[in-house]
């Protein structure tokens, strides 16, 4: 049979199972039977009964028949086509019809007919290429045994021939080893513990040239043959071995092993490093350390400050781990916690907001979306600690691993404290820094902003190393010391070690050196490693005992061990942490896939527990029940456990957990503000979706979607979020979940409320709130506000303003929604300022500037502020005016370019006219003339129009004509009723006093009809008295 | 109506999606205050904008933008010069 290059329809079912049409993958159905039908039908080629069908796949329904039929109807639109009828029925017998197909199974037998061995070596690539993962990949069904046993078969089979089909393509191209390389890989992919695998892909390495790659191979194979098999190497690999090390290690005699300390190992050199240190901070410039591992940067910043801390510096530190992106702005919190007493001597006023970092400094600041009311609150703590006559030192290391929000935060409070005495003194790992966007943006930004100075450790001279090697064991050959570590003195440390407590050397590689030393600790500690080592880098003991359910005299005897072999050492709060992070990462590597997976399953299973009593844990987190202090906080502890929980459960495959606390750890995140971590748990999270059955799969995905659908997250939202959403809401509604249905609706509501479209958002608000449950009442109130604000500030539709300001009023007293932003009151201000209603729309507005002020919202505080001296003008009250004149300039000129400070000025020159001032008339000129250059018509007309009016009751009848004309010609350009009434009626008013009667009436006439505009209390008033005063002069 | 010209910075380079988003979120507030979008520029590293409307002034873009929540560096009124003939009045 020959295949067509390009066939109309190719179906895989090896790896992920899909279907594509001319090249298209197509949606497979959800249900996972309905796959297994597909499947069974396409690779078993035979015509099948529906009885052996129904058998196969339905042990219970009362009706497989018709559960049959619904799978059939899903299935056949992707198999028939307009022309071909593939999937055939034939009486109670159904088969699929091949013949046209590009199907891999197929394809896979026709290439090995017999086995391996007899095939030519293009066609065992094309094989490999093909076997690209298990048959039927994340489709089991343990429940329908048949179809179980029948996959299994067919599983294993396959898994066979493609070991077969590597392992031969490994042995012709071993003379090319670049070509086997990747077959060699993936061999050991297949079986880890294939001991042949190993071997060959060590041969591989070595005769590429590779041989510390090789050399770390053999020693993770020997690891793994050990703890899964309890084996030793065989013949083979050692002999392999001994071709990597042709010189062994060789040491003298071992002394006696005896206790080491468990401190810090001496800092033996470093004197241009520590002036390097000394005159950067002298300078007031930031440091950023780098070099290679173990090169002892951390060791250079643990003994810079030490040195600070004795001259009296206040030196805050924090480090980040390679698991912190689960933890946001971790290392920020172990160096705010570093502060004595934080509790007590954190100023007040900060503290809402520092409590999103350090719960226990009590309730935490609403969430509103802008991180940089938290960012800034960092900034001045560290300014007001700084200025208290304390030089303040920010030690963070291990720079590469930091987490977005860190190295955001990082950046700001860099630049933000330029002024004060604020130092940095950073590290990180040579060459990592690269893969971190986030942490090389903040070195760059520091770089420009603040002139951050580079210092790179480089290796210890050959008498340094010496002095380090025999500081630890003074017998040892120190010219070998420093051969071998060629500098590194970490490495240097391990050789010295090992030789002390006369371990045998596996190896003469760092990694080897320390799983030698790991090896040789007492049973209980070795127990210990695994967990331990899984948990991270620095971890709590009481945790470490509660996963692994141990006494806690067995867990103190296993840490004392390790602490004694230099290990682990005792940290902050009662932790522990590894000496080094290669250490961990030697404990971590000595254990097998499956080990590894059941350790971190256990280890999140344990965490959830604690978790799930979170707030968090329950998503209609909006509406807070009251709760007392203490049990807050001991929430907020919780929560940030969840981005833990998930990423043990991640690595421990269990699917349903993984996806609930990435959704938990994502509104953490949200709430303090770490945008990147919530985007990428949102992503991890929707990894575990797909093997979920519909009922979990369907309200995981909404919470996870959810997570998107924040201020803070429009950048990382995904572009097809809405139609994802109507895709969810869709499905609910075929389940029949109502619940999910509503949930679903009320987030596309919110969704295009975030995105302006505010009509839009209102129908499916209401929607939602029909579909089931009462939407969120404070996203409802502030849609309704918002709206009813913008209609306000465009002084058109006053009568939808007034009503939906209402309505906004009314779902808040409902629901008890209290002050969710400045959306309301100013709503509700520019309503009564409309309707003339001066004392309430001055009260409402006073309000307002509260919460634009709380919410550090500039420009809306310099809108709130404006409205302020307009009123007073408004009301004759110049001297009140003149006040808020001042505290508007002031906000005015923090906004920039723009009509605000011209408007400003022009509203003081306008108060200082109507409080008899003549000279102000110059005053306002000048800032009529900047109004111009901005182009803000409504301003002119507004400024002009009280202009003339003050000019025209002092008399100066030319003067307020003039000012009125401007006044309509501006309010003409930009169609705005209630200036244009106003400036025709000044014009009729000055019109009378000149005696030009004709020309009042033309201006009394053009006045916009009350019947077509809704116009202000303002406006209105001013078109009757221009009336009034017309009426008695014009003849009828 | 006149013509404006809006200028714009950014901190990190703007992705397509953070455009389209922009886009989206600007599109009602630009149609409220009477604003007809004519074309943007997007500097070749992605960090500086330049848009061009046509509006009754500029005080109607700065509004459209700050109820936006976009912030923007300035917005000025503009003449448009054609190829060959000196300086043109702003089109009505």
């Amino acid at each position: 049979m020959t295949t067509p290059d390009v066939c109309r329809l190719e179906i895989r079912l090896l790896g992920r199972s899909s279907v594509l049409r001319d090249g298209a993958e197509m949606d497979l159905p959800r249900s996972r039977k309905a796959r297994a039908l597909l499947a069974y039908l396409v690779a078993s080629g035979q015509a099948q009964s529906r009885e052996h069908l129904c058998d196969l796949l339905w042990d219970g329904p009362a009706n497989p028949r018709a559960e049959l039929r619904w799978c059939l109807a899903k299935i056949r639109p992707l198999l028939d086509d307009e022309t071909t009828t593939r999937l055939v029925t034939d009486g109670d017998y159904l088969r699929f019809h091949a013949e046209d197909v590009a199907l891999d199974v197929a394809r896979v037998r026709a290439l090995i007919p017999s086995t391996a061995d007899d095939v030519a070596t293009d066609c065992l690539c094309q094989t490999a290429e093909l076997l690209r993962g298990p048959f039927l990949e994340g489709v089991d069904l343990p429940d329908c045994y048949r179809f179980d046993a029948w996959c299994v078969a067919e599983r294993q089979a396959l898994h066979q021939l493609h070991d077969d089909v590597l392992r031969t393509l490994v042995q012709r191209l071993k003379d090319q080893p670049d070509a086997a390389l990747p077959y060699a890989r993936n061999r050991l992919v297949l079986d880890p513990l294939c001991e042949d695998a190993h071997a060959d892909l060590i041969a591989l390495l070595h005769a590429m040239g590779r041989t510390a790659e090789a050399r770390e191979r053999y020693e993770q194979c020997r690891r793994i043959l050990q703890h899964e098999l309890g084996l030793t190497p065989s013949d083979r690999l050692e002999q392999l071995h001994a071709q990597l090390t042709p010189i062994a290690p060789a040491f003298a005699t071992p002394s006696p092993s005896r206790a080491p300390s468990s401190g810090a190992p001496p800092l033996v050199g470093r004197q241009a490093e520590l002036a390097c240190i000394r005159e950067a901070l002298e300078d007031g410039t930031p440091l950023l350390i780098g070099g290679d591992p173990g090169i002892g940067k951390s060791r250079l910043l643990q003994e810079a400050a030490a040195r600070l801390q004795g001259a009296g510096a206040e030196v805050l530190g924090g480090r980040a781990f390679e698991m912190d992106a689960t933890r946001p702005y971790a290392p920020w919190i172990d160096a705010l916690r570093a502060i004595p007493a934080a509790s007590t001597t954190i100023p007040s006023a900060l503290r809402q907001e520092l409590a999103a970092l350090l719960p226990e400094l009590g309730p935490a600041a609403d969430d509103s979306g802008d991180r940089n009311r938290l960012f800034n609150a960092v900034a001045q703590l560290l300014t007001e600690r700084s200025h208290a006559g304390m030089t303040v030192v920010v030690i963070l290391d291990d720079l590469q691993w930091f987490d977005e929000a860190s190295a955001a935060l990082l950046h700001y409070v860099a630049r933000a404290t330029a002024d004060a005495p604020v130092a940095f003194v950073l590290a990180a790992r040579a060459g990592e820094l690269e893969s971190n966007p986030a942490a090389q943006r903040a070195v760059h930004a520091l770089r420009r902003d603040r002139a951050l100075r580079m210092l790179a450790v480089e290796p210890l001279s050959a008498a340094d190393t010496v002095a380090v090697a025999q500081s630890v064991a003074p017998q040892v050959d120190g010219d070998r010391v420093f051969r071998e570590s060629e500098g590194n003195p970490l490495f240097a440390l391990e050789i010295a070690r090992s030789h002390r407590s006369g371990q045998p050397l596996l190896g003469d590689t760092l990694g080897g050196l320390i799983a030698g030393r790991l090896a040789g600790v007492g049973e209980e500690a070795a127990a210990l490693l695994p967990w331990a080592a899984a948990l991270g880098r620095r971890f709590n003991p009481d945790r470490l005992a509660a996963v692994m359910n141990l006494p806690s005299t067995t867990l103190l005897h296993g840490l004392e061990d390790l602490e004694r072999h230099a290990i682990l050492r005792a940290a902050e709060d009662g932790r522990y942490e590894f000496a080094h992070d290669l250490i961990r990462r030697a404990a971590y590597q000595s254990l097998s896939e499956p080990r590894r997976r059941l350790i971190h399953l256990q280890i999140a299973r344990s965490l959830a527990r604690g978790v799930r009593q979170s707030r968090l844990w329950c998503r209609k987190k909006t509406i807070h029940l009251p709760v007392a202090e203490g049990q807050a906080r001991s929430s907020d502890m919780e929560e940030s456990l969840a981005g833990e929980v998930a990423y043990h459960a991640d690595l421990g495959g269990d699917h349903a957990l993984a996806a609930r606390a990435c959704a938990v750890a994502g509104r953490h995140a949200l709430r303090i503000h770490a945008y990147q971590e919530a985007a990428a748990l949102a992503q991890r999270g929707q990894t575990h979706l797909e093997p979920l059955p519909d009922e979990t799969r369907l309200p995981c995905s909404l919470e996870l979607l959810e997570l998107y659908i924040h201020p803070g997250m429009e950048p990382h939202q995904p572009p097809d979020l809405e139609q994802r959403l109507r895709a969810l809401v869709r499905e609910a509604r075929a389940f029949g979940t109502s619940g999910e249905v509503h949930d679903g609706l009320y987030l596309i509501g919110v969704l295009l409320y975030l995105r302006g479209r505010y009509s839009d958002a209102l129908d499916f608000t209401v929607r939602a709130e029909r579909a089931g449950r009462t939407a969120d009442p404070t996203t409802m109130v502030q849609a309704v506000a918002y709206t009813a604000r913008c209609l306000g500030m465009l002084a058109r539709d006053m009568e939808r303003a007034e009503q939906l300001a209402r309505e906004a009023q009314d779902l808040a007293e409902q629901f008890d929604v209290r002050e969710p932003g400045c959306e309301l009151p100013l709503a509700l201000a520019l309503v009564a300022h409309h309707r003339g209603e001066l004392q309430q729309a001055r009260a409402h507005i006073e309000h307002a500037l509260a919460l634009a002020r709380r919410d550090r919202m500039p420009w809306w505080e310099y809108y709130c502020l404006s409205r302020l001296p307009m009123i007073e003008l408004e009301r004759q009250a110049p001297e009140d005016a003149l006040e808020w004149c001042h505290a508007l300039q002031s906000v005015a000129v923090k906004l920039g370019d723009g009509a605000e400070v011209p408007f400003a000025l022009a509203l003081e020159a306008l108060a200082r006219l109507q409080h008899g001032d003549g000279s102000a008339a110059a005053a306002l000129d000048d800032a009529l003339e900047q109004l111009r250059a901005a182009d803000s018509q409504w301003m002119i007309a507004y400024v002009q129009s009280l202009a003339a009016w003050s000019d025209w009751q002092a008399g100066r009848t030319d003067a307020a004509r003039e000012r009125a004309e401007d006044a309509l010609h501006s309010a003409e350009v930009i169609d705005q009723a209630n200036e244009v009434t106003v400036a025709r009626a000044l014009l009729v008013r000055v019109a009378m006093t000149a005696g030009d009667r004709a020309s009042a009436l033309t201006h009394l006439e053009r006045i916009p009809s009350e019947a077509h505009h809704c116009l202000s209390a303002r406006a209105r008033r001013a078109a009757e008295e221009a009336a009034a005063a017309a009426h008695p002069a014009i003849p009828r | 109506m006149t013509y404006l010209v809006m200028e714009r910075t950014f901190g990190e380079p703007m992705l397509d999606a953070d455009l389209e988003l922009m886009g989206q979120r600007l599109g009602p507030c630009l149609q409220d205050h009477r604003v007809e979008w004519l074309r943007s520029y997007l500097s070749h590293d992605r960090r500086r904008m330049i848009c061009t409307f046509e509006a009754p002034d500029a005080e109607a873009v700065r509004l459209a933008y700050r109820t936006a929540g976009y912030p923007f560096e300035r917005v000025w009124p503009a003449m448009v010069l054609p190829t060959d003939a000196g300086l043109a009045p702003p089109t009505p």
